[in-house]
């Protein structure tokens, strides 16, 4: 080869242009990957925010301004400060000798101070000199001669500051000098500054992001350059750091950065009163300006809607502990829109999305945001007893589809089949809603292990033990069915019939298995010793549709004949006459459960309700077979039992066993009517094959043992015993997925087999293709084509579900599931076991429901959080939501009105008038009236639309507006049941309010909570007894329980509760009894003390002690004479002719001589254990005050001398005295006994009145 | 709207646009470059019959369909769904009716042959731009198909449709400078490096030039990363593993490995054999010809060996294992959806199934002569001698090939001259080294054929072959 030669291989002037075009490449290539960096959309975000920072501190700036109070202001203190000034040019000369003179002393203390700066540094030298020779243990000679160096330096020291100290006064009596010849001037001064300070700080923040300085400027626009904006510059990402919110990440956690704050940047900004700086809004426009004039600001840009309850300092949930991803999920440490895992509401928002943000689903995230649907469902994380986030007296229902979902589930009992455990080796991960164990045996085992918790939750269905008693084998099956087609508001789901069984197998087997339960039930019910009604009654079904509808069966049941009462706590009975039995039978059945209902359930939830026998002879009633009869009037019905072929229960018998058993085994057992296998080795149904003896069977009974055999088969596979104790279950487990963290589920995991094609042809309960539907919702949504806002939500919720399901998402699968369970079964069954098919039963949801009952599920996760993040409350909180729990679970709410409703209407505030004392009424009375009801605020905050206030109350409807006046006439009136404060003006509880019909805000108005069946009561006794007088009617029925803590003595209401005594001779029905346990009559009893904020659980009677007794009898030494007079004297205002007018009092029954005019109030001897002291004194005072109501007139009027024989007639002393001869009731009954005041003279007339 | 796999969108359509107009500009250079080398051609015309025409106007006729294509692209506005220029569904059926591992191995060896057989037809400029062209259509086309987009376009992928295309043109560079040397040889002209002096100087044509492409290929990564952000997925987790799961795009030739041999050998063993192997061939390659300059003819066995095991072997299975291993490890077409629920029978048995039970109609040794020891010997011992019974079908075939293959190696004449020449020692390891290599085909014959699973099934060992 050629030796290397000095020429180039390149030619070199080529290789030079290649260089210089190559390296302009990679300087290009360097500003282009620079610019990429750069151009991150949150720096635009954060422009725009600064931008409209400037423009919201502009805009109240410039209000500010306008504000013609702040300007009177502002001009009038100019004035003065002008005025001020030339007051003191005139005296300028005198302040110049002072202002001379304190100039002077100042330079005097700087000169002194310098000086003394220095020496004092010399002498710390010294000092630390000495020191370090102590330290290093010099010779004595060493510190001897330091300490002196220290000793000298020390004393110039202690000179210069004597003298430092001199001067320093002199300097201060010249300031003060100064100051009080100019005070005037510099007052005006700060009382401006004072009143420009709202404005200084807008216009201090607006400097500060659009500085007007043009050095500040520069600079602030310096730093927002590449490279620079490094630098700790304006622009940046802003992170919250939560180490203690781990993030769980695959195999680890780690902690929880949230940067959504570098594009929602003004998410926590509020003003005063927590008004969001930047309310949430949807503009049409795209300019900022635009959104700073409406006050409405899109995303990113606009405040939290709820900053009461989130991100501030003050909110239950601030910003810096909880971050924003706890709530929200989504990718926290994201800083574009894509990264941080938004969530489309539903598709239309997708395609939206993805046209302005390139937005698509990043599945790699586990986490994305929570769609605004399920905004509630990361409630759970922390919240696990739910009950504080649909009824909260604070914040109100602040998470209303997740509480509605949790109801859902307690109602419907789908933790029967799917077990939802709250823990998890002791430990709470969640919500808990477990069935309660079975048998004692579980129970023990449970309380024995210091993990386990025991479940609290009553199985939802009936008992089927004794079902026998009840009704017949025909319509046992009939009913299974399909549940609703008898009683189409009955909660029971549908088990068959449903999509996957419409084959020819299953059109087959399905009879064998309703017969098969049918008859497996019968068999194994047992029967209930029945009650009769007397010997030769005749029962009345007239009277006993007075007492169904008088004595509280409505509060639970309704009734086609009742159509006003709606309750559907309990089952819908106009049918029942078809399902008991026929005849004596079913009269009996009925009769004992409607008297007795633990006989038939010992725990079920249907209360005792003193249905006892009434009457002597002729008058003699009985109002449970009354009641009876008059359910059972109607003809019984006739169901006759399923028709099957003896080949298709053998069928079925081989499909199920051939599962236990090999091929021949089958053969065997079917050929020689008994199970191979001995009966102690069978773990599972085929126990119903098998006889204790293990001797042959008769065919007959074969027959009988192969349907029970499918029968129980049939339950074991449906879990009919997660809603219904059947005999022979005890022992069984819920069949179904546990639910705790299937918010969680991967998705993969998910089985959606051909739901896309089910969907896509079939789908709807029309038997549309859901398909089309969701696609017209989409194209309906781009063309803004629904017709009603509510038509959008379900649409496009639908096509949210459906995208969610193709996409094998857990909504979509959710959705599904409740919307067509079986559908998942979708040519599946073809290539199924019969007995392999989908099991879960259809509810009868809507689809809002299922988005309620889907938000729930969703967030069942298991992922607590760490400890100090959850809610476990104690104390008040907990013992409230402990009581809202079995306010639901006893259905108080169904004869109580448990919160009085609130009304809103638009106000003229000139049309109300303040209450004022009448004479009658005491100023004390006022006082105790403010304390036990304390004044609430009656304006609502905000102005209606029109710009009248709106004025709020709680109160209830006294009467209704005339519909034959003219619309402007119409009036409601109400009574006012709260003290309300409407713009200064006070308003005592009992005032009557008219609220012209035309002002009431309807959609603005909360209903309130329970008292259905009282109001519908009150109706119709005032049209039946109390002839159109409500108040009347209000007496006669289960009473308010307003403030009810503060009214009665919790241990009172505990035992009352496990025992209601008869209390009101008013009433027309009674407290029935309940089947509580004494746990939760006590948490009940502290539930209503710990809403109103009262002592509990036990309660202190001071009048009872001698303390209080010898301070009143001091007190009213001079109208009574001390000592026991005092409650001597009281306890004959308490037995005067005046108590016992309507209450029996002091041994004396009491005798109505007026029925028109006296009402029978309670016996008083109660009084003493029931009633709280302040309240009963409140109550005598002035008893409208609590109960608007009541009949009862205050007892002693201020402007009347009632007894003047009495504490020399002090209606004031002499009401407290009554009451505290109420609170002393026994023992005054032991003391003094039964009196007479005043005492019957010689005539026989009373005298003292 | 619903359809979550649309085949066009409109970011597709923009997208292949621009692709086609790459390709006029490429052809328009092309018709440029052979109108400047002015060759004609005889072609058969309707209507005008045989007519000599510049080979150029071809070009550019074939240009200006490719710049129709692109405009017709650019302005389509139209619904995407109706967009018609896309692959045919027909074609993508057939296609994927061909997904087997079977085809796609059989076809990866064809076309390896072809491309040996073939040199030098294909090394011609004309013949590899029309195949290049040919390639690029195709893949405009496929992109037109969701699925095969899914997998092509993911970012993680795009380097290794590169590769694809980088290593065609390093194949065909060297095939062209081979053909070339040879041709040289036979007319007995110097070859090109003689030709060229090689000797250069390091400064400025070889440090100037390492320099630019230093900073040209600094260019490519800095655009490269602006344009395509590395992929993120889930955080890994021991409890959910992705599916597939797949090892970096390098290694996907082992873990194809995997599906036919146990870890031990397909982790281990078979990539320590190859990287011994690879050091071994400077001491085993007995050749003296074709050291600097290019030839094929000259080391027709070293080439072809060295190919084969590059080639099929490895750059194929990482285009299998990328491409087409979808979910589950199933194979899928390259149009085809990765169907999560697709199934695939994996009935495979083991060599001493198949003699004990299929052959001899016998049970298992460890059942059938579980009796015949004497008691007296300890269980272990039994246990293992029934092991060892049992498998004794595969050793026997192990021993068989690895011990007696390289002495019928020697008896073929092709390899006696390589025995002659080597002498004993470095005949027998090259032998086993070219066994080995031939392991990984004939195993996948026999699993092909036989469902064959392992040779020697000792998993009570965690022994498999």
């Amino acid at each position: 080869m050629a030796p290397a030669t000095d020429k180039n291989w390149y030619k070199l002037s080529t290789m030079h242009k290649v260089f210089a075009w190559s390296a302009f490449a990679l300087f290009v290539s360097t500003i282009i990957m620079m610019v990429d960096d750069y151009d991150d959309e949150w720096r635009d975000y954060q422009r725009t925010g600064f931008r409209l920072a400037t423009l919201k501190a502009r805009q109240q700036e410039e209000q500010i301004l306008k504000d013609p109070r702040f300007n009177a202001r502002v001009d009038e203190l100019d004035k003065q400060l002008g005025s001020a000034n030339d007051s003191l040019s005139d005296q300028q000369e005198q302040i110049d000798v002072v202002q001379n003179e304190f100039d002077e002393k100042a330079f005097t203390v700087g000169v002194l101070n310098r000086k003394a700066r220095e020496e004092r540094a010399k002498r710390d030298v010294a000092r630390a000199n000495y020191d370090i020779a102590v330290r290093d243990a010099k010779p004595q000679q060493e510190r001897d001669d330091l300490q002196r160096l220290f000793n000298t330096a020390q004393v110039v020291v202690g000179g210069l500051e004597t003298e430092l100290q001199v001067a320093q006064t002199e300097q201060d009596l010249a300031a003060a000098k100064l100051n009080s010849e100019t005070k005037a001037r510099d007052d005006i001064e700060a009382e401006l500054s004072n009143v420009r300070t709202d404005l200084d700080r807008l216009i201090d923040i607006r400097n500060k992001i659009s500085p007007t300085n043009i050095v500040s400027r520069l600079k602030r626009n310096i730093m927002e350059l590449p490279i620079i904006d490094g630098f700790n510059s304006h622009i940046k990402i802003k992170q919250d750091w939560l180490p203690k919110l781990s993030q769980p990440l695959g195999m680890t956690s780690s902690a929880r950065f949230d940067r959504c704050r570098t594009c929602h940047m003004n998410i926590d900004l509020v003003g005063s009163g927590n008004v969001p700086t930047f309310p949430a809004g949807h503009p049409d426009s795209n300019n900022p300006e635009d959104w700073v004039q409406e006050n409405q600001f899109p995303q990113p840009f606009s405040t939290h809607p709820h900053p009461d309850l989130y991100l501030t300092a003050a909110s239950p949930h601030p910003l810096p502990e909880f971050g924003c991803t706890s709530c929200h999920d989504g990718q926290g440490s994201g800083t574009s829109f894509q990264n941080a895992s938004h969530s489309p509401n539903e598709p239309h928002q997708a395609h939206e999305w993805e046209h302005d943000f390139d937005y698509f689903h990043n599945h790699f995230w586990e986490y994305p945001m929570t769609p605004k649907r399920f905004n509630e469902s990361t409630c759970l994380k922390c919240h696990h007893s739910v009950t504080e986030l649909g009824i909260n007296p604070k914040f109100g229902a602040t998470a209303p589809k997740l509480f509605e979902g949790y109801q859902l589930i307690q109602k419907y009992g789908c933790f029967g089949c799917h077990e939802i455990n709250g823990y998890d080796s002791g430990v709470a991960i969640g919500p808990d809603l477990r069935l309660e164990p079975n048998t004692e045996e579980e129970a023990k085992k449970i309380a024995d292990d210091p993990k386990a918790v025991a479940g609290q939750m009553r199985k939802v269905g009936p008992s089927l033990r004794h079902v026998a008693d009840k009704t017949t084998e025909g319509f046992l099956s009939y009913w299974t069915e399909e549940p609703k087609r008898f009683r189409p508001t009955t909660r029971m789901p549908q088990f068959f019939d449903l999509a996957n069984q419409d084959d020819a197998h299953a059109v087959k087997f399905q009879p064998v298995e309703l017969a098969g339960i049918a008859q497996f039930l019968m068999q194994k019910s047992t029967p209930v010793e029945l009650m009769k009604p007397q010997a030769g009654y005749q029962p009345n079904a007239e009277r006993g549709r007075k007492m169904f509808s008088e004595r509280g069966c409505l509060a639970c049941h309704s009734h086609v004949k009742f159509p006003e009462a709606k309750s559907s706590f309990g089952p819908n009975l106009s049918k029942i006459h078809e399902k008991v039995r026929a005849g004596q039978e079913g009269f009996g059945w009925l009769y004992t459960w409607v008297k007795n209902p633990e006989r038939h359930h010992p725990r079920t939830k249907m209360p005792n309700l003193f249905l006892d026998p009434q009457g002597e002879g002729e008058k003699y009633i009985d109002p449970a077979a009354d009641i009876a009869a008059f359910l059972l009037a109607g003809k019984p019905g006739s169901f006759p039992n399923q028709k099957f072929s003896g080949k298709a229960l053998d069928e079925l018998v081989v499909t199920f066993l051939s599962k236990t058993l090999t091929e021949a085994k089958v053969r065997e057992t079917l050929a020689e009517w008994k199970y191979p296998v001995g009966r102690e080795f069978i773990k599972g149904d085929e126990i119903e094959l098998s006889t204790e003896s293990g001797e042959a069977v008769s065919e007959k009974e074969w027959q009988t043992m192969k349907l029970n055999y499918i029968g129980r088969r049939t339950i074991s596979r449906y879990g009919c015993f997660g809603c219904h104790d059947i005999p022979g279950f005890e022992n069984a487990r819920p069949i179904g997925t546990p639910l705790q963290d299937w918010g969680r589920k991967d998705p993969s995991k998910l089985a959606p087999e051909h739901i896309e094609e089910y969907l896509h042809h079939h789908g709807e309960p029309n038997g549309g293709s859901t398909l089309d539907r969701v696609t017209d919702a989409i194209r309906k949504a781009s063309g803004h084509e629904f017709g009603s806002p509510e038509e959008k939500e379900s649409e496009l919720s639908a096509a949210y579900f459906y995208e969610s399901l193709i996409h094998h998402g857990r909504p979509g699968f959710l959705w599904q599931k409740l919307r067509s369970p079986r559908s998942y079964d979708f040519r599946k069954t073809e290539t199924k076991g019969y007995d392999e098919r989908l099991k879960m039963p259809k509810f009868p949801f809507d689809e809002r429901q299922i988005e309620s009952v889907a938000t729930f599920v969703l967030g069942l996760t298991a992922e607590p959080p760490s400890e100090q993040y959850q809610y476990h409350p104690t104390g008040r909180p907990a013992d409230r939501i402990e009581g809202e729990r079995l306010l639901e679970k006893y259905n108080c709410g169904g004869c109580h009105i448990i919160d009085l409703p609130e009304i809103q209407y638009r106000a003229n505030l000139d049309d109300i008038f303040a209450s004022d004392l009448s004479a009658d009424e005491y100023e004390a009375g006022k006082k105790l009236l403010f304390k036990l009801n304390p004044v609430a605020n009656g304006l609502a905050g905000k102005d209606s639309e029109t710009g009248e206030p709106i004025v709020r109350f709680h109160g209830l409807a006294s009467s209704l507006p005339d519909p034959e006046d003219d619309i402007e006439d119409q009036e409601y009136g109400f009574d006012l049941w709260e003290t309300l404060d409407v713009g200064g003006k006070i308003l005592f509880p009992g005032e009557k309010m008219l609220v012209p019909a035309q002002s009431l805000l309807i959609d603005k108005s909360n209903t309130g909570r329970g008292g259905d069946f009282a109001r519908v009561l009150v109706n119709q006794l005032m049209e039946t007894t109390t002839k159109g007088v409500r108040n009347l009617a209000w007496q006669m029925a289960p009473p308010p329980l307003y403030k009810e803590g503060v009214k009665v003595q919790t241990p009172w209401l505990y035992q009352f509760l496990q025992n209601p005594g008869k209390i009101r001779h008013t009433t027309v029905l009674r407290m029935p009894k309940f089947n509580m346990s004494a746990d939760e009559a006590r948490s009940l009893a502290n539930y209503f003390a710990a809403v109103d904020g009262a002592p509990y659980p036990y309660q202190r009677i001071s009048e009872r002690e001698s303390d209080y007794l010898d301070a009143r009898a001091l007190a009213t030494i001079e109208q009574a004479h001390g000592g026991q007079a005092y409650l001597d004297e009281s306890w004959k205002v308490l037995n005067a002719t005046l108590c016992m007018k309507c209450h029996s009092v002091g041994g004396k029954q009491v005798k109505i001589s007026d029925p028109e005019k006296d009402i029978r109030g309670p016996d008083l001897d109660l009084t003493a254990e029931r009633l709280r002291p302040e309240w009963t004194l409140l109550w005598l005072y002035k008893p409208q005050w609590i109960t608007p109501f009541t009949s009862m007139p205050a007892p002693l009027p201020k402007s009347k001398k009632t007894f003047p024989g009495l504490f020399k007639g002090v209606g004031g002393i002499q009401t407290i005295g009554l009451r505290d001869a109420l609170m002393n009731y026994n023992r005054l009954m032991e003391d003094v006994g039964n009196i007479t005041y005043p005492p019957k003279d010689a005539a026989g007339q009373q005298s003292g009145e | 709207m619903i359809d979550p796999h649309p085949n066009m969108t409109g970011s597709v359509i923009a997208g292949l646009a621009w692709l086609y107009l790459l390709l006029f500009a490429m052809n328009a250079l092309w018709t440029y470059y052979s109108l400047k080398r002015g060759d004609h051609r005889v072609v058969w015309i309707p209507i005008f019959g045989r007519q000599d025409i510049p080979v150029a106007s071809l070009w550019g006729l074939y240009a200006t369909f490719v710049l129709l294509l692109s405009m017709a692209h650019f302005a389509y506005s139209g619904d995407p769904a109706a967009f018609l220029i896309r692959m045919p569904d027909w074609f993508k059926s057939i296609v994927d009716s061909f997904a087997q591992p079977t085809w796609f191995f059989g076809l990866a060896v064809a076309g390896f042959t072809a491309m040996v057989m073939l040199r030098e037809w294909w090394v011609k400029p004309t013949v590899a731009w029309v195949l290049l062209n040919a390639s690029l259509l195709f893949l405009a086309l496929s992109l037109t198909d969701y699925d095969f987009r899914q997998i092509v376009g993911k970012p993680d992928n795009v380097p290794i449709v590169s590769m694809l295309f980088i290593l065609g043109f390093f194949t065909w560079l060297f095939f062209k400078q081979a053909v070339e040397n040879d041709r040289r040889r036979e007319e007995g002209r110097p070859l090109i490096e003689e030709e060229n002096s090689e000797k250069i100087l390091v400064w400025p044509d070889l440090v100037y030039s390492e320099m630019l492409c230093m900073i040209l290929l600094t260019v490519v990564l800095v655009l490269w990363g602006v344009a395509l952000q590395a992929p993120l997925e889930e955080p890994a987790s021991s409890v959910k593993t992705p599916n597939p799961s797949k090892a970096p795009w390098y290694f996907l030739g082992l873990q194809e490995m995997l599906v036919y041999y146990d870890p031990w050998l397909a982790g281990v063993v078979f990539p320590t054999m190859i990287l011994v192997g690879l050091m071994a061939i400077p001491y085993i390659d007995f050749n003296k010809l074709g050291n600097g300059y290019y030839t094929f003819n000259e080391r027709k066995f070293a080439i072809v060996t060295f190919m084969f095991g590059f080639l099929p072997m490895w750059v194929a299975m990482i285009i299998l294992g990328t491409f087409l291993r979808g979910p589950n490890w199933n194979f899928f077409g390259i149009y085809e959806y990765w169907d999560v629920h697709k199934l695939e029978a994996l009935n495979n048995v083991n060599l001493s199934e198949l003699i004990w039970i299929d052959l001899l109609g016998a049970g298992m040794p460890s059942v059938t002569l579980a009796g015949v020891f004497p008691a007296f010997l300890p269980e272990l011992l039994v246990d293992s001698l029934l092991i060892l019974i049992r498998e004794s079908p595969g050793f026997i075939v192990v021993g068989i090939y690895l011990g007696v293959g390289p002495f019928f190696l020697v008896m073929v004449p092709y390899f006696r001259k390589f025995f002659d020449r080597m002498g004993f020692i470095r005949f027998m390891v090259f032998a086993q080294l070219l066994l080995f290599m031939a392991a990984l085909p004939l195993k996948m014959v026999l699993r092909w054929g036989f469902n064959l699973k392992y040779i020697i099934a000792i998993p009570e060992w965690f022994f498999n072959v």
